[in-house]
């Protein structure tokens, strides 16, 4: 203890604190020092690759970014304000209830066209529109019979002596029963006729 | 062997040199600081935290250091400032006043385990923690650290006289604490 420097006798004014071995009881972690030399260093070395930014901002960047802030808090200030007009009170609370209980009420929904009526529809034109071309068919097949048969024979096979060929004839003997062919009487053939026929049926 | 600081600061002044001036600074100081600020804000934890502060302020500064004051003095400034806010803010942060600021202190003191003192070293370190600030600072930096009153001054930018007039408070409370019982 330097009593020159601290004024102070310290056996006289201080004795218990003079009594104290000055040593210090604090106490750091094992190789503390050792590690906080190159902790310091690396520190100090973050600190400088930190100051060189790499990333860069348009021109004029932030001065308009500071007018878009302005105008955006203007902005946001006048829809804030009162418009003047009114609402009922609790309109609002009451129109949301009644958005709620419209929503999750289902709707009764109008069909345009009833799905089993249509089908019915389409089965009656379909059975009609058949029933019709039978009908006309049929009708047709008769009437040409009927037509036919008013027709004298002369007139049939004047027709088709006139109109058919080589070809028509296995139609033709199709539609001949053999009564009719064999109640020809061979005499009522002339031999002209005979050899005529034998001449052009192959 | 001890490098000047004038050497240190020549080689920091030299870009090639810089980082090798900086790692001799550490080697000479970082102890000393590291001690100062630990005995300000007793755990080890938030020492560990501003002596870190501290060396990177150093970085950033040391190129603006003008030799008109020693370079030891201008450290113990920054360490002793950074100490003092970090206190204020704790203070502030926890919402608690001076004394109870005080008795949390004690309170790690006694928790930390990096504390090995006896009853009585951890009575003295109480009876520290209890000191008004700038009594504190004094009765630290001259009964441990050793320093001499216009070093002390140099540092904390008080009169010689009124450091020594707290000096004497200091120990004088200091005295009547270990001469209570608990």
């Amino acid at each position: 203890m330097k009593k020159e420097d601290d004024y102070i006798d310290w056996e006289k004014e201080a004795p218990h604190l003079y009594a104290i071995p000055k040593e210090n009881a604090f106490k750091v972690p094992k190789r503390y020092f050792n590690e906080l030399h190159p902790h310091l260093l690396s520190q100090v070395t973050l600190e400088d690759l930190g100051k060189e930014s790499v990333f860069e901002v348009p021109e004029n960047y932030f001065n308009q970014l500071q007018s878009q802030i302005i105008s955006q808090i203007k902005i946001d200030e006048l829809i804030n304000q009162n418009n003047g007009f009114k609402a009922p009170e609790n309109y609002f609370k009451e129109a949301q209830q009644k958005i709620k209980i419209a929503v999750k009420t289902p709707k009764k929904s109008t069909k345009i066209f009833n799905l089993n009526f249509i089908r019915y529809a389409a089965a009656a034109c379909i059975l009609l529109t058949t029933s019709v071309g039978i009908y006309f068919n049929i009708s047709r097949q008769q009437n040409v019979s009927y037509q036919l048969s008013k027709l004298p024979n002369e007139a049939i096979e004047n027709y088709l002596l006139l109109h058919t060929d080589a070809n028509d004839l296995p139609a033709i003997l199709n539609h001949l029963d053999n009564k009719s062919v064999f109640s020809l009487n061979k005499d009522q053939l002339t031999d002209d006729q005979i050899k005529d026929y034998l001449e052009y049926t192959p | 062997m001890v490098i000047e600081d004038e050497v240190i600061l020549k080689k920091f002044e030299d870009d090639k040199t810089r980082h090798e001036a900086f790692s001799l600074l550490l080697e000479k100081y970082q102890q000393k600081v590291y001690w100062h600020i630990r005995r300000i804000v007793i755990n080890h934890d938030d020492a560990d935290d501003l002596v870190q502060d501290v060396f990177i302020k150093v970085w950033k500064n040391l190129i603006n250091f003008r030799q008109d004051s020693q370079l030891y003095t201008w450290l113990y400034r920054i360490a002793t400032n950074e100490s003092i806010t970090f206190l204020k803010k704790k203070r502030s942060k926890n919402n608690v006043s001076i004394d109870d600021l005080s008795e949390e202190l004690g309170e790690s003191l006694n928790e930390s385990q990096y504390f090995s003192g006896d009853i009585i070293q951890r009575k003295l370190q109480e009876a520290i923690i209890t000191l008004p600030e700038k009594q504190k600072l004094v009765f630290n930096m001259k009964y441990f650290e050793e320093m001499k009153f216009q070093e002390i001054s140099d540092i904390l930018g008080t009169s010689v006289g009124a450091l020594k007039a707290s000096y004497h408070l200091a120990v004088k409370k200091i005295e009547a604490h270990l001469t209570t019982k608990d």
